[in-house]
């Protein structure tokens, strides 16, 4: 997929560029980021790796590496792929790694479901699927938010043995979204009205709130979003208009800077004119 | 002609409302009732999902969210809703602009708007809302009656000498804008600026002394950010623009013993 940049609500994903080398550096030679991936790579490893990862960009068929960048300040917090893009079995793998201080805030999702939906769009694909193993707790969860569901029986070509594979496929999504629209919208908007009025929900448990959530017949993936803390996956969902958070009153710094106090040479006092007799 | 061209414009009329904070908890009857009977709702709220919800309330609800932009002056784009308030209201409309939080609150524009129209001869007056302030009084359980509570904007304490009583609580709203006061929000809670912000914290508070990062929540289903950290650590902490520091007294109330003679002299004498 040649990638012109997609832009999120807080992300911007774009080709990998020669200046993400320093972020390409940090995720793959990071021991915590690497311990459900493989061994740390040196440095030296690293840079090998980048610039072939640089000239496959251009190469049809190669892993396609995005950058993942924080619109707010520039910082790039990750890497997301697209790769094994199969004609044969109609799919393509994603994939996605984040710094370890970007973790936590609902990045991932954010970034992976903005990546599924221009994949859908652009390549001959009806399916997406993800691999990792077992024991990475955080991507499981993460795919279960996204709404992907296991692979029972299918093995797609360049999965690894003994990973778990998690598949979404194009009607899904679709349905996904469609589901996730106005209807859904108006739902979980009068759900959450509800939940602001009612003060026997104000100090509602997660599990009675997914409980009342289900009650009101809220599809699962925005049930599972809205308990959530992290509020871009459930406005990504929803397709919530982008907001900024502004502050509506700009405090302004002096127009000028003071003047350093210095002994101020006082001008003589003026003599009164003498009367003129 | 002329005439009848002013008894038009003379129609309209402003009701800058404040919605609360929290979706469907602090909207009050009189701000929803504001919202049901204009004829067009301006909204500025800082989450989609609020705009939405606002949305649902009128048929005519205008965003002013789109008017922010990254390189842009917050000064244009205050003068830009004003600007936008007061066509609808000159063109002899009911106009009512909802603001998140109280709409007199750390709001430029809703107080700009209203004395735009009043001079102009339109009526228009606020409503007030529930706003952070109050929503941190309850969250932190703090009275601010008990030691007295300062109120400040993070920037301000950059720009200009205030004194702080650190007998009394401080609260210091905006700390993830601090100090930026060009068009670019870019720098937002850059942590060379935060440092500013602790460097004249310190002048009154040790380095040690611990403080509150505070959110309200925004929905009713989530819990307000409270986070305890110490001064010197607040660099490393993640501030956003929607956090505000509420920081504790650090001394005790010192007895002004002359006022308490000159009290107890009064209270001696007879009547």
């Amino acid at each position: 997929m040649s990638s012109p940049a997609i832009t999120t609500a807080r992300l911007r994903l774009r080709a990998l560029e020669p200046r993400d080398r320093a972020l390409f550096h940090e995720l793959y030679g990071d021991a915590q980021t690497m311990r459900h991936i493989g061994r740390p790579a040196s440095r030296a490893e690293n840079a090998a790796s980048f610039r072939a990862t640089l000239k496959a960009l251009h190469q049809p068929r190669r892993p396609q590496f995005l950058a993942i960048v924080r619109r707010r300040d520039g910082v790039g917090i990750g890497l997301c792929s697209i790769r094994r893009v199969s004609t044969h079995q109609r799919s393509a793998e994603v994939g996605i790694m984040l710094a370890t201080a970007a973790c936590s805030r609902g990045y991932a999702a954010e970034a992976l479901a903005a990546l599924i939906d221009g994949a859908l769009r652009v390549l001959p694909i009806d399916m997406i699927w993800a691999q990792y193993r077992e024991a990475n707790a955080a991507v499981a969860r993460l795919f279960d938010v996204l709404g992907f569901s296991v692979a029972d029986g299918w093995h797609p070509d360049g999965a690894k043995r003994g990973r778990c594979i998690r598949i979404m496929r194009r009607s899904t999504w679709r349905k996904q979204s469609d589901q996730l629209g106005d209807h859904s919208m108006s739902k979980i908007i009068g759900f959450l009205e509800n939940a602001g009025r009612d003060a026997a929900m104000r100090h509602a448990t997660r599990e009675q709130l997914l409980q009342m959530m289900g009650r009101d017949e809220i599809a699962p993936e925005v049930r599972s979003a809205t308990a959530q803390t992290e509020r871009s996956v459930l406005d990504s969902l929803l397709g919530v208009r982008e907001t900024m958070y502004c502050e509506n009153q700009r405090i302004s710094p002096p127009k000028k800077a003071p003047a350093k106090q210095t002994p101020s040479k006082k001008a003589p006092a003026k003599k009164p004119p003498a009367k003129k007799r | 002609m002329k005439s009848t061209k002013r008894s038009k414009s003379k129609q309209g009329s402003l009701a800058c409302i404040g919605i609360g904070i929290t979706l469907g908890s602090h909207l009050t009857p009189l701000a929803r009732s504001h919202i049901e009977q204009s004829d067009v709702v301006f909204v500025a709220v800082s989450d989609g999902i609020v705009e939405k919800w606002i949305e649902g309330m009128h048929k005519d609800v205008r965003s002013l969210q789109p008017m922010y932009a990254e390189e842009k002056s917050r000064t244009r784009t205050y003068r830009e809703m004003v600007a936008a308030i007061m066509t609808e209201v000159r063109a002899g409309k009911k106009v009512c602009a909802a603001f998140y939080g109280h709409p007199g609150i750390f709001a430029w524009a809703p107080h700009e708007s209203i004395r735009v129209a009043r001079r102009e001869g339109y009526p228009a007056y606020m409503e007030p809302g529930i706003s952070a302030e109050d929503c941190l009084y309850a969250d932190l359980g703090i009275d601010p009656g008990e030691l007295g509570c300062q109120h400040h904007e993070a920037s301000q304490l950059l720009y200009y000498k205030r004194r702080l009583d650190p007998t009394a609580y401080l609260v210091v709203w905006q700390a993830g804008f601090v100090g930026i006061h060009t068009a670019v929000s870019n720098d937002a809670g850059n942590s060379a600026y935060l440092q500013l912000l602790v460097d004249r914290l310190a002048e009154d508070y040790p380095l040690t002394h611990k403080l509150t990062v505070y959110r309200a929540a925004t929905l009713p289903i989530h819990t307000p950010r409270i986070e305890r950290i110490a001064l010197g650590k607040l660099v490393q902490a993640r501030i956003e623009p929607p956090d505000t520091l509420v920081i504790p007294p650090a001394q005790k109330l010192v007895p002004n013993t002359k006022m308490l003679r000159r009290l107890d002299k009064l209270a001696r004498a007879p009547a």
